[in-house]
Parts: structure tokens; C-alpha cells; sequence
């Protein structure tokens, strides 16, 4: 963080700004004089591919040092209201707190802060930051054997594992398969196939499923025969994910196999919803069956922590205080008193009280 | 507008005849549509919200934090009387701004919707004795949702003032426009004590009330008056005391202010109050009306309204409470013409006109009905 001396100055410095902090009126002559937020200015903008940018961030103060695979959750404001998202940090972990990190963007056409970073953001724009988190990481005992399987926007966070691990000294051995409609598509195809070139332990393999089909089991036994001795890090859409899922299973090797999701398939659920109340802000507001809490609390005001928004990054968990939820992707119903769950995934399946 | 023509309307026991009065030409149906018709303009507002309204609300802050920041500056050398008076004005009006424009309507969620962390009703703590939870409970809450309802809205004359006849004379109120003095000045501690008293006497933990009340206060009295008594004064060096000085006066000058803004809401002439039994079973659009009929605006010009807070827009923050209050001057003529529409009051006035009536209620009512009733008649 910042030295003991500088925590003293600060300390007294709140004493004359209270209630408000030093950061308040600091930030008035530059919003990244700031000792208290993550604020972060872009720095720099790469263009990949058409629809997808690589933006480099300079936080105002040193993030704690994240791991590789992590993502950190992003702030835009969008017409004057504050839009979060998760997006997996490509640069290299290297252990250390530091004020520089990339992501790469690649829009949905939904308008959202995708969208809005891709096609509407210059270097200068302020960004709001939080630490970095998740469990899509790299071991930090390095196994002998890595296979890596990215599909489209997937290679994100896996690029920072092989940036991390490209920096290191190590005895791993890494098979990548960089998957996409076709190789123009490909992010950072590059970057990977100099690195294949340059580098003894990456092994490359570029997989345009339009000419070549899904990467399924006969491709994986095919292509990377030794698959079951390595630890397996796959990211990219559920179908993907799904079906990575059963073939590890049907070999009882689940425990090597690790996965990160981008998207969530929601679905759709006839029925009654309910009105979800939030307890610490004394709101309420009515949801059908198909609203997911997270939307019934921005409806209604509420400050909820939300993330990827998909229910994968966990940012959005709360405790459930009362009531029934369906997880709106599988229709589970599900809850008991004390439960934490996710709002951005979880509908109301009859009057639900939660602790935000 | 009222339908009485005495020379004094102290809010008298008329004021169940005259809501009746006034509701009388009204249907059932007339009143569910006026609240249809106030929804229509929450909704419109609420679906507008965007860019601009965010950069206002942040223009505001700047402009308060560069003022305080100056003042606080300026007040360095406040051993010299120009520096004095410029740093108690700059931080008198930095104290107001921050006060009304931004605290009171910030936690009042008029913001919330920008989902920003630091501009957030849950989150918001402002230059005040009173501290941000307390002042929720007791105005977002209870004032709001029992606005001007006698025995339950405390605003009615925080449980020692006497604001209409349908309280009880009692003795203590001789002394009351004093007592209102003194309020007027150390405001902040007055509602402060206020507010925890009340929250202390719900809790069921040992010790007096009062006690629990105060070592409650002083967690957010203390930073507040070393910030400004002892921190401030200190940094100045030799201005030591003149500092002191500077920044007492700048709390009274916000006080007073923010007082006389607060009593012309709810205490002029014509606005009405009510009892539990009459809201019994209040509909959305009854709601509206007891909003509308329990509160009085002030008029004046654009920078009048941002120095108020926009209380001076006091009908249309007690119809649409969570509404960002730079659009209350755009609601204000819908408002008035629904009230046109349906022979409804609108209660409005200059500043001098409105705290005038306050001041003069508060006296004639300080004495007993008789001795009123005789000066009355021989005015």
C-alpha cells in the first residue's frame, strides 16, 4: 500500500476532511490522486480485430498483485449511470503489486460496457477498478504438463497464464488450442504463434471450427494424446465448457480439469415471480420469474454488487434472508435461510428477502 | 386560498373540515386519477434520467469541495479581517451547499440511480451533527411517510414547539419563540439530540435513553468539532482563535439558513396538518394530497433554489421525495396545473412572506388561547 508515514499524513488528513476523505479533494485537481479507489486511466489502445481492443489501464495506486487468470471487475459510466463488468486481466502476473494491467475487450453489440469500451473509449477515460479475484488460475506449483483450450473471447485469461509463465523459469510444457469460427477471428494469434516459434515448452494449435468442426473428443485424443496426464484449463462458451465437462468425467479425471465461463444460457421460466425485498436498504420491488434479482435491485435502487453478471464470478453474492429462488439457468429451485446467493442468476420463485 | 377569513390561520381543528372542504368536489375517482396523474410525472422523470442529470450532481460537488477548499484557505490568514469575512462567507456557503443541494438530497436516494458508490443514499455521510443513519430514519422515514400527521410527524414542532392550535397549550410554550432561537442557531445538536433520543428510547438495552442518545451523538459530534474547532483552528497558527471564530459562525450561518428554509416548508399559512385517524387506510393518491396540502414552497430565483436545496421547491420534494432535485423547477408547473385542474391549494410565497408567518404563529401561539383570542380581535 503506501508507507507508514504517508498513512500518518493520511490519517491526519481525515481528520480535517471528515466526513469526507482526502481522496475527495484531491481528486478535484486530478481524478487519480487517490488513496482510497482503484481508479485506473487508459493508457493505451491496441486494435486486435475488428470489434476487439486491447486496453491498457495505469491505476491510480498499486493493485495488489493478482494471479494469472484472474479478472478484475471494470466501471464505466454509461448516461450517468455506473455499468460494472468483469473482464480477465491478459497481462502477465508477476507477483507483485504494480499500477499497469490489460484486458482485452471485444463488444456484444448490446450496448453495454463492452460496447462502450470498444468502440467509444480514448486513452485518458477514467475507468473504475476493484482487486483482482477468482479461481481460474495458475497453480503456483507448476505441473510437468499444461493443456490450454481457448475459444474465441476465452483466451483472455489464459493469455495471462502463458505471458506469466513465458517470463519464468520453469519446466512445463504447454499445448494451447486457440479456437475461433476461422483464424482470422483468432485473438492474439499472433502474439501465440511468434511465442510457438520462439518458445521450446508452447506447443500451438490453431482451431477454425468452420473449416475444421467443434474441438470434441476424437480432435483432443487425436491432437494432444497425453491429455490425461496434464492439468487442463479451458474457457469459452458453455457448449464448450459442457462438453469438456463430460469427456474429463467419463475418465474420472475431473479433478484435472479447470474451467472459466463467460456467458450463462438463462432459462426461461414460466411462473409466478414475487416481490424481493432488500433488507439493508429497507427497498423493495416486484420481479416476475424471469427478472433476475440483481435486476429487481438496480430497478429498485439498490447498491448490489454484481460482476460478470452471469454467475460465474460470484462478485454479486448475497445472503438470502427468506423465500425460494430458481436459478435461472437450470430452473433449480432452491434456498434455505442464510444461503449466500447469486443475484445476477437467481429469480424469485415466491417473496424473497435478501441481506443488501 | 384558504376558505376562512380570519385574520390568523393557525392551522386550526378546521383542518379536518377543511381537507374535506377541499376534497369535497373531489370523487373517489378524481383522487385516484390525481395520483395517476403524479405517477405519470414521476415516471417521465425517472425514464429521463441521464448525462446531464449526473453532471449536475457532480458539478455541485466540485463547486462545494473547491468552495470549502478556499474558504478553508482564506481562513489560514483569518487574523486579517478581509480574509475573515471572505472565508466565513465562502465556508458559509459551502456548509449550506453541501448541506441541503447535496446531503439532504443525496441520502434521500435521489441519486441512487447512477449506481455510483460514492454519491449513494447508503453511503453518504454529511457535514452535520447528526449523522447520516439517525437522519434517515427520522426524515426519509418517518417525516416523509407521516408528513404534517400530528403526534407521529416529530417535525411538528420537534416535541417542544407549538406550530398549530391543534396541539395543547401548555406553559412551556410561553418561552417558545426564544427557544426557537436558540434551535435556529445550534440546529445541527438540536435534531441530532432529537433524532438518537428517539432511536434510543426504541431499543430495549440498559442505561437512560437520553445517555445512550448522547454517547451516540458525540461519535459524530467529536470528529466534526475537532474538524473545525480545535484541527483547523490549530493549522492556522496564529489565527488561531480567529479561525475558531470563523468557522463557529459559519456553522450558525448554516443553521439559521438551513432552519428557516425547513420551518417555511411545512410552518407557513394555509398548510395543513392531520390526524392518524384521518389517513387510516390512505390511498396512493390520498397520499399525494396529504403531501401537496402539508407543504408550502418558496419562491425565488434559480440560485435561491440551489442555496435551499431545492426545499424551496418543498410541494414538488413531498410529492416525488426520491426525484433528483434539479428537476423539481421542471415538475413545479405540471404540478400547478393539476392543481388548477382539480380546485386544489398550492401554497407558495416569498421568503420574507413565508418566515414571517412562521415567526408570527410561533408567537401568537406561544400564548394561551384566551390572551390570543383578545389580540387577535383588537388587531
Amino acid at each position: 500500500m503506501y508507507s507508514s508515514r504517508m498513512t500518518r499524513i493520511v490519517t491526519l488528513a481525515k481528520r480535517l476532511t471528515t466526513p469526507l476523505l482526502p481522496d475527495d479533494y484531491l481528486t478535484l485537481f486530478n481524478p487519480l490522486l487517490t488513496f482510497d479507489s482503484y481508479r485506473a486511466r487508459v493508457s493505451q489502445i491496441n486494435e486486435e480485430l475488428p470489434g476487439v481492443r486491447t486496453l491498457h489501464l495505469r491505476t491510480a495506486r498499486n493493485l495488489p498483485a493478482f494471479r494469472a487468470g484472474q479478472h478484475v471487475r471494470v466501471g464505466v459510466d454509461l448516461k450517468g449511470v455506473r455499468h460494472v463488468r468483469s473482464f480477465s486481466i491478459t497481462s502477465a502476473a508477476t507477483g507483485m503489486a504494480a499500477r499497469e494491467l490489460t484486458i482485452t475487450v471485444k463488444a456484444t453489440g448490446q450496448g453495454g460496457v463492452s460496447d462502450h469500451l470498444v468502440h467509444r473509449a480514448v486513452t485518458g477515460d477514467i475507468v473504475y477498478l476493484e482487486q483482482a479475484s477468482g479461481d481460474f488460475v495458475l497453480p503456483a506449483e507448476l505441473p510437468d504438463r499444461i493443456v490450454m483450450i481457448a475459444a474465441g473471447s476465452g483466451v483472455t485469461p489464459l493469455l495471462s497464464m502463458v505471458r506469466t509463465l513465458a517470463l519464468a523459469e520453469h519446466d512445463t510444457k504447454v499445448t494451447f488450442v486457440l479456437g475461433a469460427r476461422t483464424t482470422q477471428d483468432m485473438i492474439h494469434r499472433h502474439e501465440l504463434v511468434a511465442l510457438s516459434e520462439n518458445q521450446e515448452w508452447f506447443d500451438l494449435i490453431l482451431w477454425p471450427s468452420a473449416a475444421l468442426g467443434h474441438f470434441n473428443r476424437a480432435a483432443l485424443l487425436r491432437e494432444i494424446p497425453d491429455w490425461q496426464s496434464a492439468q487442463t484449463f479451458v474457457c469459452g462458451p458453455a457448449g464448450l465448457l459442457t462438453h469438456a465437462d463430460s469427456i474429463w468425467r467419463s475418465q474420472n479425471a475431473l479433478e484435472r480439469l479447470h474451467t472459466e465461463q463467460f456467458q450463462t444460457r438463462l432459462a426461461k421460466i414460466d411462473g409466478r415471480g414475487g416481490t424481493v425485498s432488500f433488507a439493508k436498504s429497507g427497498r423493495s420491488q416486484a420481479a416476475d420469474a424471469n427478472t433476475s434479482l440483481l435486476q429487481a435491485g438496480e430497478a429498485a435502487d439498490v447498491l448490489m454488487p454484481n460482476g460478470c453478471r452471469a454467475g460465474i464470478c460470484h462478485t454479486c453474492v448475497v445472503p438470502l434472508k427468506a423465500g425460494k429462488l430458481r436459478d435461472l439457468r437450470s430452473g433449480e429451485l432452491h434456498g434455505e435461510p442464510g444461503d449466500m446467493v447469486q443475484t445476477c442468476i437467481n429469480a424469485a420463485a415466491c417473496d424473497v428477502e435478501l441481506d443488501v | 386560498m384558504t376558505a376562512s377569513t380570519q385574520d390568523f390561520d393557525y392551522h386550526t381543528p378546521q383542518v379536518a373540515a377543511h381537507l374535506k372542504l377541499v376534497t369535497a368536489d373531489l370523487s373517489d375517482a378524481d383522487v385516484e386519477e390525481i395520483g395517476r396523474r403524479f405517477d405519470a410525472i414521476r415516471e417521465s422523470i425517472r425514464t429521463d434520467l441521464g448525462e446531464d442529470d449526473a453532471a449536475y450532481i457532480h458539478r455541485i460537488i466540485r463547486v462545494h469541495r473547491a468552495l470549502e477548499l478556499s474558504a478553508r484557505a482564506t481562513l489560514m490568514a483569518s487574523i486579517f479581517p478581509p480574509a475573515w469575512i471572505a472565508g466565513t462567507a465562502m465556508l458559509s456557503v459551502a456548509k449550506i451547499l453541501e448541506n441541503m443541494e447535496l446531503g439532504h438530497n443525496i441520502m434521500h436516494g435521489q441519486w441512487d440511480w447512477m449506481r455510483d458508490p460514492e454519491i449513494h443514499s447508503t453511503t453518504w455521510e454529511w457535514d452535520s451533527a447528526i449523522s447520516s443513519d439517525d437522519w434517515k430514519k427520522s426524515h426519509n422515514d418517518m417525516h416523509h411517510m407521516w408528513t404534517n400527521v400530528i403526534g407521529k410527524d416529530k417535525d411538528v414542532g420537534y416535541g417542544r414547539l407549538r406550530v398549530t392550535t391543534d396541539q395543547e397549550w401548555k406553559p412551556e410554550h410561553l418561552g417558545q419563540v426564544g427557544l426557537n432561537v436558540l434551535i435556529a442557531l445550534f440546529f445541527e445538536y438540536g435534531i441530532a439530540m432529537y433524532d438518537a433520543t428517539m432511536e434510543a428510547e426504541k431499543i430495549d438495552a440498559p442505561g437512560h435513553p437520553r445517555l445512550r442518545a448522547l454517547k451516540k451523538v458525540w461519535t459524530k459530534v467529536k470528529p466534526q468539532m475537532v474538524k473545525d474547532y480545535i484541527a483547523f483552528p490549530l493549522l492556522s497558527g496564529i489565527s488561531a482563535p480567529t479561525t475558531l471564530t470563523a468557522n463557529f459562525t459559519a456553522n450558525i450561518l448554516r443553521n439559521v439558513w438551513t432552519h428557516t428554509i425547513i420551518f417555511c416548508g411545512h410552518f407557513p399559512d394555509n398548510v395543513e396538518y392531520f390526524t392518524e385517524e384521518e389517513i387510516e387506510g390512505e390511498s396512493q393518491g390520498e397520499w399525494y394530497l396529504r403531501q401537496l396540502m402539508g407543504s408550502a414552497n418558496i419562491e425565488g430565483s434559480e440560485l435561491f433554489h440551489i442555496m435551499s436545496g431545492n426545499l424551496s421547491h418543498q410541494i414538488e420534494h413531498h410529492l416525488f421525495p426520491d426525484l433528483p432535485s434539479n428537476r423539481y423547477a421542471e415538475i413545479a408547473p405540471q404540478v400547478r396545473a393539476i392543481c388548477e385542474e382539480y380546485g386544489l391549494p398550492y401554497t407558495s410565497g416569498r421568503l420574507s412572506k413565508q418566515s414571517y408567518e412562521v415567526w408570527r404563529s410561533l408567537a401568537m401561539l406561544s400564548l394561551p388561547d384566551e390572551i390570543r383570542a383578545k389580540l387577535s380581535m383588537s388587531a
